[in-house]
C-alpha cells in the first residue's frame, strides 16, 4: 500500500489509513502487507499492526520513497494487490502495479478526487484501476462526473472511530484551567488542520457569528484545535473583532488528549466545504456532542444525513447561528446516539474484508 | 491428563475472582479432558481450581479432580501421569499415610504432603499442577522437568491464573492479552514461541523442572527450580556402562509408561526410536494397538513409513493399523487444526493427524518415540554444530579473516547462496550459536523481511536468544563436557520442549489422546545422562541393539524425519516467499492472526 501518512500522522486521511491497515492485518485473506509512507513523523505512538511492514524509510523524502518503490518492485516478493492510498500517488501505483502484475485499487477521500488534479493528465489512466475506494458517496459522485468511472463501480467505504476510546465524559479540568473555560461556560469547537490554500472548515464563518452569539450566550468560548499556516491569520482576525478572549487556538494536540478536547465542548461546529467524510464529526459524535455540520460536503454522510447532527448551509452565517443557538440549547448533552454504531471499527472491518473478498474473486 | 485451571487471589485487597470467567477457561479445555469436569473453591474464595478429566487411571468417581486428601488440608487439580504412584502410594502408606482412592493424584497430594518439596524429585512422570495448602493458606504449582505438560500463568489485579492452554486464558481472563513481540519474533526465528514467553504479553509459561510457593500477602515469590536437564548429564561420576544398562533402564522406563487403567496404542513409524520401543514394550507382553500414519503423496518413496512399519507391527504380532491421509482429509481438518492450535507453530500437523486416528480407533493412550533424536543424537545438527564450532574456532586464529567474511556474506546476500551458509561466520563462535544457526527458521537479519522494525527490535532484545542458550548448557561447559551432551541439552531444553512436547500436548489432547513418552523421563536421564557426556555416547545402533526384534531394514535405514506432505498441500501461490516451512509459518501467522478476532469456545470434533 502506498500512502501519504497513517501511524504517527494526523488528520482524516491518516485515520482512515490505520484503521484500514487495522482491517486488512485481521482479514483471512491477507498474508502480509508492505506499507510505503510519504509522511512519517517521530514514532508510531501504536503498536504496528502485525502483518504490517511499515517502511519508514520510505517517507524520508520524494527520492527515498522511489528508492523504496523500485526496491520492493525489482524484489522478489510477491505482491498481489497494489493499493493507492491518495490520488497523487497514483502514477506510482500504476508503475509498482505493472512491474508486479498486480491488481490496482485506489482510495479517494475528498478535495483532491472532486475534480481533475494536475497530475492525472487523462482519464484513460484511471482505468489502470481494477477497484476504486471512496470515503463517501458525495466524493464518489464527484469523482465520477470528471472521471466518467461510473459511481456503480466505486466501493463506499465510510471511516470509522474506536467508539471504546471515544467515549462522553466529564470535562477534564486541568484542561479547562489550560485553556481557562469555566465550568459555567459554554464551549464550541472545531478540530481540524488550519491551511491558507484550503480554508476550507468553515472556521471563518463561525468566528463571525461570535459576537451575535455572545449576545444570547455571554459566556460563551470557541476552541480550536489544530494548526497551520492560517493560524496567524485567524488569530488576527479574532483580535480584530475583540474576541481574543473567546476564540482559543489550542493548536496541535498529542492524540491521547483528543478526546478531553471534545469531552471538554459542548458542541461542535465545522461549516466545512472540503470534507470527503468528516472523521471528525464522527469523534465528536461519539464523545456524545451536538453538532452543526455542512450539508454541503461528506459531512452530511458522516452525520447521516442529519441523524447525528444539524446540517446547515456553510455559507449562511444566519443559518449556521440558528442551528448552534438551537444546539445549545439542547439539554441531550454528552449522550451518545446509538446511530453512531454504524460507524464502529467492526462495521468497518466486515466492509474491508468484503472489498478483500472481492479482489481474490 | 487433563486440563487444568484456576486463579489465587493472593493480594489483600484483589477483587473476588471471576467465576464465570474460569468456568469458561474451564469449558475451553473440554477437548482436554472428556470424561468429567469439576470445580472447587475455597471457602472464602481466595482460591479456586477447575479441572477437565481424561480418566485413565482409577478411571471410575474416586478419581475426579480436583481433589482434597482425607484430612482437608491439601485440595489439588492436577494434570499429566505420575507413573511409579503404586510404589510411592506403597512407601507412603508404611509412613503411616491413609489413602481414599486408587489414583495417583492422592499419591501426588501425599508426597508433597509427607516430603514437600523433595516429593518432586521423588516423582516419576509428567505433570503440571496447582495444589492448594489450607494449613498454611498456600498456593503451591509445579511443572515436570523437560515441561512435557504445559502450565501458563498471568497475573492481574492482585489474581494469578493458570491454566494449561494459554489461549484459552487469553480468551477468558481479565489479563493483558497484547501480543509479546519476544513471542511473534520468536516464532520467526524459531518456528514456534520460545519460553517463558507466550503469545499474549501478559500471560508467562511456568518454567519447567520448577516449583512456585504463592502465600496470601507476599509480594515477589519466584518460582524455584528443582531439576534442571544440564544437571542430568553431569550428576555423578562416569561410570563405565554395562552391556545392557541402556536396556534395562529404557525397559523400566518403558515399563512405568505403561502403568494405566485403559488399553495401550503406540504410534509407529519406520524409525529406530519408536519401534525399540514397541519391541521392548511387547516383550514386557503388553498387548499393543499400534499405528502409523501415510500419505498417499509418499506411495513408492522412501518418505513412506508404512510398509517398514507394517512389517513390525507383524514381528511383533501388534495390533496394527495404518491410517492413510490425502489432501482431502487436510483440508477437512484445517479449520479444526488451527482453532485447537494454543500458540502458532509450525509443527504438531503430524501428531494431531495420527491423534485423529488413533481417537478413531478407540485409542486413549499412546506411546511415542519422542525424545530418541535428543539422547542418542538423531538429528543432523549433532554432526553440524560441531562442525560449525570447529571452523570457527580455526578460523578465528586467522585474524581478519572473520571481518573479511563477514563483509563478502554481505555483497553476495543476493546470490543466491543459502542465507545461512553466508551467514556462517556471524554464528561459529560458540556451540550455542552456531545450534541456533542450525535450527532457525529465519536469521535475524532475515526478520526485517517479514515483521515491521518495531516488532523486530523490542522483541530480539527481550528474547536475548544468545544468552539464553548459553545459560541453558553454561554447566556442561563449565565442567569441560563433551560437545554430544552440549548439544543433547540444548535439543532437550529448546527444540523439544518449545517444539515438540508442547506441539505434542496440544495436538494430541485435541482429540483425547494421552501420549507418553518412555525417553522422555527424568529418571532414564538422570541414569543415562553421564554416558552421553563421554567421546563415544551410545548411538542410535546402541539403541537398535537393545532388541533382537528390530527388522534389519529398519536398523540400516537412513534417517528421514518425520514429514508430512503440507508443502504441496499449502497454497503453492499463497504470496510468501522462502521455503515449504516459512511458508508454512506465514500461513500458521495469518490463520492465527484471524482467528483471534473471532475466538469463540472450541467445539468437540465430531467423530466421523
Amino acid at each position: 500500500m502506498l500512502l501519504t501518512d497513517g501511524f504517527g500522522g494526523f488528520g482524516g486521511i491518516s485515520v482512515f489509513n490505520r484503521n484500514f491497515l487495522r482491517a486488512l492485518d485481521q482479514s483471512a485473506y491477507v498474508e502480509r502487507i508492505y506499507a510505503l509512507p510519504r509522511v512519517f513523523v517521530g514514532d508510531a505512538g501504536e503498536r504496528i499492526p502485525e502483518a504490517v511492514i511499515y517502511q519508514r524509510k520510505a517517507a524520508v523524502g520524494k527520492i527515498a520513497f522511489l528508492k523504496s518503490l523500485i526496491i520492493l518492485a525489482l524484489s522478489r516478493r510477491r505482491v498481489d494487490v497494489v493499493i493507492c492510498g491518495h490520488l497523487n500517488l497514483f502514477c506510482a501505483a500504476i508503475l509498482l502495479a505493472k512491474i508486479k502484475r498486480a491488481r490496482l485499487a485506489l482510495i479517494i477521500h475528498g478535495l483532491e478526487s472532486w475534480t481533475r488534479p494536475s497530475y492525472i493528465p487523462a482519464n484513460w489512466l484511471l482505468r489502470a484501476a481494477d477497484s476504486i475506494i471512496s470515503v463517501s458517496n458525495f466524493s464518489a459522485q464527484r469523482f465520477s462526473s470528471w472521471s466518467k468511472i461510473p459511481v456503480q463501480r466505486i466501493f463506499i467505504l465510510h471511516n470509522c472511530v474506536d467508539l471504546d476510546v471515544f467515549l462522553p465524559g466529564p470535562p477534564d479540568l486541568d484542561l479547562a484551567r489550560r485553556y481557562r473555560v469555566a465550568s459555567e461556560d459554554k464551549v464550541i469547537l472545531t478540530v481540524g488542520r488550519l491551511d491558507t490554500t484550503e480554508r476550507l472548515k468553515g472556521i471563518d464563518q463561525v468566528i463571525d457569528i461570535i459576537p451575535r452569539l455572545i449576545e444570547r450566550y455571554p459566556s460563551l468560548k470557541y476552541l480550536i484545535v489544530g494548526d497551520g499556516s492560517d493560524r496567524p491569520r485567524l488569530e488576527r482576525k479574532a483580535e480584530t473583532l475583540g474576541l481574543s478572549d473567546r476564540v482559543i487556538f489550542a493548536g496541535q494536540i498529542p492524540d491521547g488528549e483528543k478526546v478531553a478536547h471534545y469531552n471538554l465542548a459542548d458542541a461542535y461546529v465545522m461549516p466545512s466545504v472540503g470534507e470527503g467524510f468528516g472523521i471528525v464529526l464522527v469523534e465528536a459524535a461519539a464523545c456524545g456532542l451536538s453538532i452543526v455540520g455542512s450539508r454541503a460536503d461528506g459531512s452530511r454522510e458522516a452525520l447521516q444525513d442529519g441523524l447525528l447532527g444539524r446540517l446547515v448551509d456553510p455559507k449562511n452565517q444566519d443559518e449556521i447561528m440558528e442551528a448552534l443557538i438551537g444546539v445549545l440549547a439542547d439539554k441531550r448533552a454528552h449522550k451518545r446516539l446509538n446511530n453512531i454504531n454504524l460507524f464502529s471499527f467492526e462495521n468497518f472491518k466486515s466492509r474491508v474484508h468484503r472489498w478483500c473478498e472481492d479482489q481474490v474473486a | 491428563m487433563c486440563g487444568i485451571a484456576g486463579a489465587f487471589r493472593f493480594k489483600g485487597e484483589a477483587s473476588p475472582i471471576n467465576r464465570s470467567a474460569l468456568l469458561r477457561i474451564s469449558e475451553l479445555l473440554k477437548r482436554r479432558g472428556p470424561d468429567g469436569e469439576g470445580f472447587w473453591s475455597s471457602k472464602d474464595d481466595r482460591v479456586a481450581l477447575a479441572h477437565r478429566r481424561l480418566a485413565i487411571i482409577d478411571t471410575g468417581p474416586s478419581g475426579a479432580q480436583p481433589m482434597g486428601d482425607k484430612t482437608e488440608r491439601w485440595t489439588i487439580t492436577f494434570n499429566g501421569e505420575i507413573y511409579n504412584y503404586q510404589e510411592l502410594r506403597a512407601e507412603l502408606q508404611s509412613l503411616g499415610r491413609v489413602f481414599r482412592t486408587n489414583s495417583d493424584t492422592e499419591v501426588l497430594i501425599n508426597a508433597i504432603a509427607e516430603w514437600g518439596e523433595a516429593g518432586l524429585v521423588k516423582l516419576r512422570g509428567m505433570y503440571a499442577f496447582a495444589l492448594w495448602d489450607n494449613l498454611k493458606r498456600e498456593l503451591w504449582l509445579a511443572r515436570d522437568p523437560f515441561g512435557i505438560k504445559p502450565l501458563y500463568v498471568a497475573e492481574a489485579q492482585g489474581t494469578i491464573w493458570f491454566s494449561s492452554q494459554a489461549r484459552a486464558m487469553a480468551q477468558c481472563a481479565p489479563v493483558n492479552i497484547d501480543r509479546d513481540a519476544a513471542a511473534i519474533v520468536g516464532f520467526y526465528l524459531w518456528g514456534h514461541v520460545p519460553e517463558p514467553f507466550s503469545w499474549w504479553e501478559g500471560i508467562k509459561s511456568f518454567p519447567a523442572g520448577h516449583v512456585q510457593r504463592l502465600q496470601i500477602g507476599q509480594t515477589s515469590f519466584p518460582p524455584k527450580p528443582f531439576a534442571r536437564i544440564q544437571d542430568a548429564y553431569l550428576k555423578r561420576p562416569i561410570i563405565k556402562q554395562q552391556d545392557d544398562t541402556l536396556q534395562q533402564w529404557l525397559r523400566a522406563s518403558i515399563r512405568y509408561h505403561l502403568v494405566a487403567d485403559v488399553p495401550i496404542g503406540m504410534f509407529l513409524s519406520a524409525g529406530i526410536d519408536s519401534c525399540v520401543i514397541a519391541a521392548l514394550a511387547v516383550e514386557q507382553g503388553v498387548k499393543l494397538n499400534t499405528i502409523t500414519l501415510a500419505f498417499n503423496e509418499y506411495r513408492g518413496t522412501s518418505y513412506n513409513e508404512a510398509p517398514l512399519a507394517e512389517v513390525m507391527a507383524k514381528t511383533l504380532g501388534t495390533e496394527h493399523a495404518t491410517v492413510w491421509i490425502n489432501q482431502d482429509d487436510f483440508e477437512g481438518l484445517l479449520d479444526d487444526f488451527f482453532s485447537c492450535m494454543d500458540q502458532p507453530t509450525i509443527d504438531g500437523l503430524n501428531t494431531y493427524l495420527v491423534s485423529h486416528a488413533a481417537s478413531k480407533q478407540g485409542i486413549k493412550v499412546a506411546l511415542s518415540g519422542l525424545g530418541g533424536d535428543e539422547l542418542f543424537g538423531g538429528y543432523p545438527s549433532f554432526r553440524r554444530v560441531g562442525e560449525i564450532a570447529t571452523w570457527g574456532r580455526r578460523c578465528s586464529h586467522i585474524p581478519g579473516l572473520q571481518r573479511m567474511l563477514e563483509a563478502t556474506s554481505t555483497i553476495f546476500s543476493h546470490s543466491g547462496i543459502q542465507h545461512k551458509a553466508m551467514k556462517l561466520p556471524t554464528y561459529w563462535g560458540s556451540l550455542a550459536s552456531a545450534y541456533f544457526l542450525i535450527r532457525a527458521l529465519n536469521l535475524e537479519d532475515a526478520l526485517d523481511e517479514i515483521l515491521d522494525e518495531s516488532w523486530v527490535m523490542e522483541g530480539l532484545q527481550k528474547l536475548q536468544t544468545q544468552l539464553a542458550l548459553s545459560l541453558s548448557i553454561a554447566g556442561i561447559e563449565e565442567s569441560g563436557g563433551t560437545e554430544h551432551a552440549q548439544i543433547s541439552a540444548l535439543e532437550s531444553s529448546w527444540y523439544m520442549r518449545n517444539q515438540l512436547l508442547r506441539d505434542t500436548d496440544w495436538s494430541s489432547m485435541a482429540h483425547g489422546v494421552e501420549v507418553r513418552l518412555p525417553f522422555v523421563d527424568w529418571p532414564l536421564l538422570q541414569q543415562i545422562g553421564p554416558s552421553f557426556n563421554i567421546r563415544t555416547p551410545p548411538s542410535k545402533i546402541d539403541l537398535a541393539n537393545c532388541t533382537t526384534k528390530l527388522v534389519e531394514d529398519i536398523r540400516s535405514r537412513n534417517k528421514t524425519g518425520f514429514s508430512t506432505p503440507v508443502k504441496d498441500w499449502i497454497d503453492a501461490g499463497s504470496g510468501v516467499g522462502g521455503n515449504g516451512l516459512k511458508k508454512w509459518a506465514a500461513v500458521v501467522h495469518r490463520n492465527f492472526r484471524t482467528a483471534l478476532t473471532t475466538d469463540s469456545a472450541i467445539a468437540p470434533l465430531a467423530v466421523h
